[in-house]
Formats: structure tokens, C-alpha cells, sequence
């Protein structure tokens, strides 16, 4: 089964429910997205929201109750569609018996890919997460972040068109998820489409093109960045002088609200216009503008705006 | 099948780790050294003979007895052993042979050793009561000629000629000789430990059944039993671990469907025993034919009937793995069916026997050719390198006599079809289960 679209990664209304009766726990309820190639995707969402499932659909390593999954439109029931995915799973373990050079020799042979008996490759892989001196070491002697770097180096050994990725820099000293957040980059601008499941919102927002938020099994937030944290109609001006109190009063009568933000104002109009009424408003009374943006929150907000949401319309 | 060659390479790597490989590699290394140190040294003939006459009334086991009964004393001059052809004349294929002049010192002795000889063989033991001693005629000539032919055939010589003496009484010329040396008894001492115990001798066994058993010892007891046990062990945690939470995700990753990835992993398991018998089966041989020349390729299909063995019981822990998750419970799963299956085999082809004229219940009955059609006959895996082994290795009258008995039962169609179908069952369940489970 294929789909058509040119998607690199495509959830069509999946619903999954963990047990039966009145054990079932429904686990993702209706979600489609989509992720275009060459967009690094982050998918955000509080422990339980369902983000791991979807993940795991799209890599069937979970069955979904309802709807289908493709990667670069072919089903992800089908082992062939695994051929152009990296995957970092979250709390992932690697057998302790192996060294790192061992660990990425079988999932590249597992993979198919050619770097399995090319040790020059490989090695030059565990460089490039700073594992080169740990190479021939047994992973049961590996720290957390060196497990965790191991793992990225695992999920770039086919060199993958697509990574899922859960949780990247979880346990990585700081220096290390800079490197991390580099290398994702650099993948993005070779063309790479990643999935970052993450709950540090900071590297969410620095790294992703676009995100989902997930709350309860279910896609409540999707969009740019950039559209996530505008708040719409609400802009924040810089003015020379500073406007006194009765200036700032004579504003609010223009405008549905209007208050002193720092050292400048926060107004919030009725339409998309409205903004040309402020400027000419002030302007009209010798004010001079500094600056004039758009209002922005952080994703953190969005992020907390998005569960109260939920949460209310669940009550 | 480069996935192949991965999972076969970590399936060794991860036993590699674990010190159960370590006791079996070393556990293997002892017989193989024991077997490297042995030589043997023919005894003379005269010797050996004088020692078999000396032996003629230990009376073999009957059907269904552990032993001969209660031995009779025997009084027995020997008066003179040398070589066929000087003197008397022999028939041509004693020629080159023995010729011993016995002479039974007690009258009547002789024709007492018959009449227990008869009880015991040729009366067909329990199964054919034979009539009491007052009521039966005494042995004839023929008889006391055929049950001395019948001793020294079971002592190794395949040609015996009997004669009685011409100075009468009970005493008689008997003419042997054999075609197979290394199946005399008693015709050999060896040494062990390169000699450090120097010229034990084998009394009462052949050349040929010394090494059989030693052979059967090392892949029945031995590979068998003790390999066998380390290896469901050792490899009972390949499936939990493999479906440890994080480190199936890692596989599961990958283009390789489940099927393949658990039949793969099965057959990693089955790999590290076969590398692991093939040292210990192939080391022995080795060792075998270089000290004393023996060199039966038949003894190297053992390593198949242990792979074999093993690939049927492994069945059972992989799906015990797969539904349990975990390696203690596999392994424990694994030995009891191992366990069950080889009492079942037992009680079946020996209760009937046992309890013979016995009413059993037939709820009993029926339970037992139940279980026994369903769970695999191991055991008949072992008993078919036996056959191949001394079929192979002793003369047709030594192997019948020797084997003959305990081969003769089984249906090899119905024995390994139930146990390949079993093997087969359990593998399809198990990755039945693996496809459908979400991790």
C-alpha cells in the first residue's frame, strides 16, 4: 500500500487503544500530520500524550487500532519503508556485550547498509558524535550521555532520508546537545526530514520548522514557530518619548486594549487594521515610533496555553 | 543475508559473554584430552583365551532380566591353547585361529550351564516360563556343542568350531578365530593419561564396545546431557533480552520483518551449539583416530543429532521467551519439557513391559500415547546415532547382539515426524505470538 503526496512522513487518522474493555487505554485518538521532506518536525506533549505511540506506529513497531501510517508513501507495515528511517527510541539499551564499533556493525547489517564492513565508516561515524576513543570499549562501561550519543550514531549508520528521534539530548552534558543541535541542522540542510520528540521546549524551538503539540492521545496544536507564538493582533511599540498616563488613556480608547509593557506599550486591536489606527494615533500627537512587532510568547506558553485549553474543553 | 550473518555473529558474541560458554568450553576440552591420551596394546591370544574360559558361566542377560541370575561355580581345566591347523584338523575358516582344549572338571557341570543357559535366552525369560528342571530332558550333545559355540561367539570370535575331545568325557576342543580383532574381549589392556596409568586391562569388553562406549558416553551423557543443559541455559536469554524494553525498539527499527528477526535469532542459538558440539564431537575424533586409528565418520553425525536435539528444545524456549520475556523462565521451561518428554518416552515403550499381564487403567493408557505423540522423542534422536555408530562399527552378529535389542522398537517414521511437527509447532506459535504483540 502507497500513498501519493510527497509527504515524508504521513499519520492518516490514527487511533490507538492499549487492552480491551474497561482496561483499554485509548493512547492516540484520530491524529494525522504530515511532515514534508527536509523539515525537522517537533513534536511536543506532556508523558503519556501519545507522542512514543505515534512514533512507534510510524515504525510499526505498535499496531494502530485505526487509520494508517506511511513513510514516503508507503505503508509503515511494510518492512521496506523502514529502509530510509533512523530511529533513536527513548530509554533505548543497547546489549552490553557489545562494544560501540559492534553495536553500529549490526544495525548497519540489520539496515542493509554498506557501512556494516566498512569499520573506516563507522568509526567515522562514532567521531562525529565524539565516541571515536570509546570505539572498541564494551557500552557496559559507557556513561548515560555516551549511550545517548551512541544511540544518534545507531540511527545515522543507513544514512536514513528520515530520523525519528526521541529525546536526543536527554542525559547529554551541554556542550554535547549544542554538537547535537549542530548536527541536526547540518542534516536539515542535506535534505534530511527528522521527527524530534522532545520535552526541552528551548531545543524544540531552536531547531524545528514546525510543531505538534500533543495532549491526551490526540494533535491539539500544529503550526510554524513562527505562527505558534504570534499572538494575533497584539503588537508591542517602542515610542520616543514615553507616553505619560492620560496619553496612554486617550490610546485605549482607540484600541481594545492598551498598557504599558517595559518601556514600551503592549496594544491589542479589534482587527487587522486596527494597527494603521495606532500608528496614525500616535503619530497625529508628535509621538515617535521606534519600533513596532507583533507580540510573540515563547513555545513554552503555547505549549501551557494548549493544555489549559484542553484540559477545559475535556471539563 | 547480511541480517543473517549479523544476527548469527551477536548470537555468538552475546554467548561469548556470558561464563556458561566458558564452563562448556572447558567442560568439552576434558574429554577430548581423556580421549587424545588413550592407546591400547593387544594382549596375546593365549592369555586372552585363558581369561574368557574362565568366563563362560557368566550368562548373559534374558528379556525383560538386569542380569544373568545367580552365578553357577565353574570348574574348568584349561589343558592346552595353540594355534589352529597344527594337529587336528580344522574347518578352513578356524585356520589361523585358536584352538583351546576345555575340560570341565565337575561332572554334570556343563549340561547344569546349559539348562541355565535355556532359562534364560532360549526359554524367552518371564514372558515364556520354562518348565521345571525335574520335568525337562537333559541337555543333548548338539546343545552343549551350540551353547560353547554360542559363548565364544558372544566373547568377539565370529568363527567357533566345537569339538569333543577324543579322550571323552566333558571336555572339548573349541576353535576360534575372528575377523575383527578389536571385537575379542578382554584381548586388549590401554593406557590413559599418556601413560601415566599404564596397562588396565579391559576384561570383561572388546576394543570395538570400549570405544562405542566412550563415543556414546561423550554425545549421550556428555554433549547430551551436560552441553545440552549449559546450552539451553546459556542461550535462554537470547529471546528475553532481544525483547528487553529499548532494545527491541533498536531492531525492530530496521527493514526486517518479525518472522525473520525471530527465526533468525533461533537459529543464532542453534548456531552456538553447533560450533560448541562440533569442537567437542569433532575435537574427540580427532583425538580418537590419531592416538588409536580409529576413524569413523559415522561418529561425527552425532553432532547433527545434537544439533538436532537442541533445535528441538530450543523451539520450546524461544516460545517461552517470547511469552514470558524472561531467560530463567525459558531456560527452566525448556529443560522441564526436555525432562518430560524423555520420561514420557520411557514410560511408554517400558510400562507395558514392565507391568506385563497387568490391567492399567485405560484413562492412563490413553494419556501416555497422547503425550507421547505429541511431545518430541529426543531420546530417539540419540538412539539414531547409536544405530549409525555400531552399525557402522561392529560386524552384523556384534551389532545385533550388542544393540540390536534397544533399536529394535522404534518407528523412526513416527518418532521424528511427531518430534520435526513439535518443533515445528512451537516455532509457529512463538513467532505468531512475537508478530502480533505491540512492544
Amino acid at each position: 500500500m502507497t500513498q501519493a503526496g510527497g509527504a515524508a512522513i504521513e499519520a492518516a487518522a490514527l487511533s490507538k487503544t492499549y487492552g480491551r474493555g474497561r482496561g483499554a487505554v485509548a493512547a492516540l485518538a484520530n491524529v494525522s500530520l504530515r511532515v514534508v521532506p527536509g523539515e525537522i518536525y517537533g513534536l511536543l506533549g506532556r508523558n503519556g500524550a501519545g507522542k512514543t505511540t505515534l512514533v512507534k506506529i510510524l515504525l510499526d513497531i505498535v499496531r494502530p487500532t485505526r487509520g494508517a501510517a506511511f513513510i514516503r508513501g508507503v505503508t509503515s507495515r511494510s518492512a521496506a519503508a523502514r529502509r530510509t528511517v533512523g530511529y533513536l527510541p527513548e530509554d533505548h539499551r543497547f546489549p552490553e556485550y557489545q562494544t560501540g564499533l559492534d553495536a553500529l556493525a549490526f544495525y548497519a547489517a540489520l539496515s542493509g547498509a554498506p557501512a556494516a564492513g566498512d569499520p573506516a565508516r563507522l568509526r567515522g561515524l562514532l567521531d562525529l558524535v565524539n565516541l571515536a576513543d570509546a570505539a572498541d570499549r564494551r557500552i557496559r562501561g559507557y556513561s548515560k550521555g555516551m549511550k545517548q550519543r551512541l544511540g544518534l550514531a545507531q540511527a545515522l549508520v543507513h544514512d536514513p532520508e528520515i530520523l525519528l528521534l526521541d529525546e536526543p539530548t536527554d542525559g547529554v552534558d551541554p556542550v554535547g546537545r549544542a554538537r547535537i543541535r549542530e548536527l541536526l541542522v547540518d542534516l536539515r540542510s542535506r535534505g534530511k526530514t527528522i521527527l524530534l520528540n522532545s520535552h526541552l521546549l528551548s531545543e524544540v524551538e531552536r531547531v524545528c520548522d514546525r510543531v505538534g503539540i500533543m495532549e491526551g492521545g490526540a494533535l491539539v496544536r500544529e503550526g510554524t514557530l513562527d505562527a505558534l507564538t504570534r499572538v494575533r493582533r497584539a503588537y508591542s511599540i517602542e515610542t520616543a518619548p514615553a507616553l505619560d498616563d492620560a496619553q496612554l488613556g486617550e490610546l485605549a480608547g482607540v484600541v481594545r486594549g492598551a498598557a504599558r509593557a517595559g518601556s514600551g506599550i503592549e496594544v491589542c486591536v479589534g482587527e487587522d487594521r486596527g494597527i494603521d489606527a495606532v500608528v496614525d494615533h500616535l503619530r497625529a500627537r508628535g509621538v515617535g515610533i521606534r519600533s513596532l512587532a507583533e507580540k510573540k510568547i515563547s513555545l513554552e506558553e503555547v505549549f501551557l496555553n494548549a493544555i489549559d485549553d484542553n484540559e477545559r474543553g475535556a471539563a | 543475508m547480511r541480517q543473517f550473518l549479523a544476527v548469527m555473529a551477536d548470537s555468538l558474541r552475546e554467548a561469548r559473554a556470558r561464563k556458561e560458554l566458558w564452563l562448556v568450553l572447558l567442560l568439552a576440552s576434558l574429554p577430548i584430552l581423556l580421549c587424545a591420551s588413550i592407546s591400547f596394546r593387544r594382549e596375546p591370544m593365549e592369555k586372552t583365551l585363558e581369561s574368557l574360559a574362565g568366563k563362560i558361566n557368566r550368562l548373559p542377560r534374558g528379556p525383560g532380566r538386569r542380569g544373568g541370575g545367580p552365578r553357577l561355580d565353574l570348574h574348568v581345566a584349561i589343558k592346552g591353547i595353540e594355534p589352529a591347523g597344527r594337529g587336528e584338523e580344522w574347518p578352513p575358516e578356524i585356520r589361523g585361529g585358536h584352538v583351546l582344549d576345555l575340560a570341565f572338571t565337575e561332572p554334570g557341570q556343563l549340561a547344569q550351564l546349559v539348562d541355565r543357559f535355556r532359562d534364560l535366552v532360549l526359554g524367552g525369560g518371564r514372558a515364556a516360563p520354562p518348565a521345571a528342571p525335574e520335568t525337562r530332558p537333559p541337555p543333548t550333545e548338539t546343545e552343549k556343542d551350540d551353547f560353547l559355540k554360542e559363548r565364544f561367539t558372544t566373547f568377539g570370535f565370529n568363527r567357533v568350531c566345537v569339538r569333543p575331545h577324543p579322550a571323552g568325557g566333558e571336555r572339548y576342543l573349541v576353535g576360534v578365530r575372528s575377523d575383527y580383532v578389536h571385537e575379542i574381549r578382554g584381548a586388549h589392556s590401554f593406557s590413559l593419561l599418556f601413560g601415566l596409568f599404564p596397562e588396565i586391562p579391559l576384561l570383561n569388553v572388546s576394543v570395538a564396545e570400549f570405544t562405542l562406549r566412550l563415543e556414546r558416553g561423550l554425545f549421550e551423557v556428555f554433549a547430551g546431557i551436560v552441553v545440552m543443559a549449559v546450552a539451553l541455559l546459556a542461550t535462554s536469554g537470547f529471546v528475553p533480552n532481544l525483547l528487553q524494553k529499548g532494545t527491541l525498539d533498536l531492531v525492530l527499527a530496521r527493514p526486517i520483518g518479525r518472522t525473520r528477526l525471530l527465526l533468525y535469532k533461533y537459529a543464532g542459538g542453534l548456531w552456538f551449539v553447533a560450533v560448541f558440539t562440533t569442537y567437542l564431537i569433532l575435537g574427540a575424533w580427532l583425538a580418537l583416530g590419531l592416538r588409536i586409528g580409529y576413524w569413523n565418520p559415522w561418529f561425527l553425525l552425532s553432532i547433527g543429532t545434537v544439533i538436532a536435539t537442541f533445535a528441538v528444545l530450543y523451539s520450546v524456549s524461544v516460545l517461552a521467551g517470547v511469552v514470558t520475556r524472561s531467560a530463567g523462565l525459558a531456560g527452566m521451561i525448556a529443560l522441564g519439557v526436555w525432562g518430560l518428554s524423555g520420561l514420557i518416552v520411557n514410560l511408554h515403550q517400558q510400562l507395558r513391559l514392565m507391568l506385563y499381564g497387568a490391567e492399567l487403567p485405560q484413562w492412563l493408557l490413553s494419556t501416555l500415547d497422547v503425550s507421547y505423540t505429541v511431545l518430541p522423542k529426543t531420546t530417539h534422536l540419540a538412539l539414531l546415532s547409536t544405530y549409525a555408530l555400531s552399525h557402522s562399527y561392529l560386524s552384523p552378529g556384534m551389532y545385533t547382539r550388542t544393540f540390536g535389542r534397544e533399536l529394535e522398537h522404534v518407528d523412526w517414521t513416527f518418532s521424528l515426524g511427531t518430534t520435526a511437527a513439535f518443533t515445528a509447532v512451537m516455532l509457529a506459535l512463538a513467532v505468531w505470538r512475537f508478530r502480533r504483540t505491540d512492544y
